[in-house]
């Protein structure tokens, strides 16, 4: 899997999942962790895009590849380091957006939800196929999607590995928006333009500072910290 | 029935139940002064002897929040200080209605917007008129929410659903607020102060 990054004039910068033709995992770190905070970090940017080289956005993990490393002593290990990077998207200094057309499956819709939002192609398909091959998903994805849809929909889709389309994913709350193919890009700007177009650096890194402390800290060191953030801001600096 | 006034806030007790009504109308701006009343008033709720707060709006609307160029001015000149004190004390008498050792309800008409809404946000359950619009704003004036929006809203509505609202400082209108939590309940305008209070009513003290 390559990473290759383009940072936007508007401050929208495009990332993308780049491993012909499924965007496919070759190992769980899937990434330098330096490269993809460099990503994350880029000066000036306030949103990010994710999304897939060509017709997919991801099928996840290779299962001939997984099969092979499953047997090496250090897989642990290279899952945590895998783990480490899906949190850091997470945890991202600016609005995510994944920018689904075709497969979105397993690993790739563990990335996808780390996303702040999912916008979807009509054709999108969604599912974790990893029970069908005797696995179950392995970077978190059920937490992640329990933070997005139901737990109901959580057990549903990681125990029966059935794959769902675009509108069904929406209708359960784990896509944001669906759209024709040809107008998903336009949208997609449109939306992320309309999120952070007039709001300055310094304001988009603070208020999403401040939603990441509401779940990392305790609740008095998050508010104190939001006054703190919010003179910041006022001020200008 | 025993009451307690301040210019802008008034509190009554009735039947167990208290009720502080934000009473600076028309839109219940807070200013400086409120801010002060509240921190003040914090206190007294802590001691009522009350089973639940109900907290609405005199008049149409719930409270249109602060005044924003106010705020600005405050942070940037003379009164840097105080303005930070302010915010730190505002914060500080909101999460106290949080901490309250009974339940608290918002009953929202009209506009809840900035600080009133993360005064509503800091009571256990919202309940709206069908007329309710919320928004956090103060992205739009070069700000951000400064009294536990940030925080709070996420923990209601989600990761995603908090980053659009506060990034866009868009407007929510009841009935997709209760549609993404952010309230518990939507009713028709008349029947708002009783849905509320029977919500606090039906904890056994």
């Amino acid at each position: 899997m390559k990473l290759l990054f383009t940072p936007g004039a508007d401050g929208i910068g495009t990332l993308v999942l780049s491993n012909p033709p499924h965007n496919s995992f070759d190992q769980p770190r899937f990434a330098q962790r330096s490269e993809l905070e460099q990503v994350l970090d880029h000066p000036g940017q306030k949103a990010l895009i994710l999304r897939g080289e060509g017709r997919h956005f991801s099928h996840g993990a290779d299962p001939e590849k997984l099969r092979e490393q499953l047997r090496d002593p250090g897989f642990h290990h290279e899952m945590d380091r895998g783990k480490e990077l899906l949190a850091l998207v997470a945890d991202a200094p600016v609005p995510t957006l994944a920018l689904v057309r075709g497969g979105c499956l397993g690993a790739g819709l563990e990335i996808a939800l780390c996303c702040h939002f999912r916008f979807a192609a009509s054709s999108a398909l969604f599912g974790f196929p990893e029970v069908e091959l005797g696995l179950v998903p392995g970077f978190g994805g059920p937490l992640f999607l329990d933070g997005v849809a139901t737990r109901r929909t959580a057990i549903d889709l990681l125990l029966s590995g059935r794959m769902i389309g675009a509108t069904e994913a929406h209708a359960l709350g784990i896509v944001d928006r669906v759209c024709p193919g040809a107008a998903l890009e336009q949208n997609t700007r449109d939306f992320l333009h309309g999120l952070v177009g007039k709001r300055t650096v310094s304001q988009v890194r603070a208020v999403m500072e401040s939603i990441r402390n509401a779940r990392r800290l305790p609740l008095a060191d998050a508010l104190r910290r939001e006054t703190e953030l919010f003179l910041k801001v006022a001020r200008g600096e | 029935m025993a009451s307690e006034r301040s210019p802008r806030l008034a509190l009554e007790l009735d039947g167990g139940i208290a009720r502080l009504i934000l009473d600076a109308p028309p839109r219940n701006e807070m200013d400086q002064g409120f801010f002060s009343d509240f921190a003040a008033l914090a206190g007294t709720l802590m001691e009522l002897p009350v089973r639940g707060l109900v907290i609405h709006g005199a008049g149409r609307h719930f409270s249109s929040g602060a005044d924003t160029s106010a705020l600005k001015a405050g942070v940037a000149g003379a009164h840097l200080a105080l303005s930070a004190l302010t915010l730190l004390e505002a914060t500080e008498s909101f999460q106290a209605v949080s901490d309250l050792p009974y339940p608290s309800v918002a009953a929202v008409g009209g506009c809840c917007l900035g600080s009133g809404l993360e005064l509503a946000l800091a009571c256990r359950w919202r309940v709206a008129a069908a007329n309710a619009v919320f928004a956090l704003p103060e992205t739009s004036f070069d700000l951000m929410p400064g009294c536990g929006g940030t925080v709070r809203l996420p923990q209601l509505v989600g990761r995603g659903r908090a980053v659009e609202l506060l990034l866009s400082g868009r407007f929510v209108d009841a009935e997709e607020a209760l549609e993404i939590g952010l309230v518990d309940a939507v009713v028709d305008r008349r029947d708002l102060l009783a849905t509320a209070r029977r919500l606090v009513e039906r904890i056994p003290g």
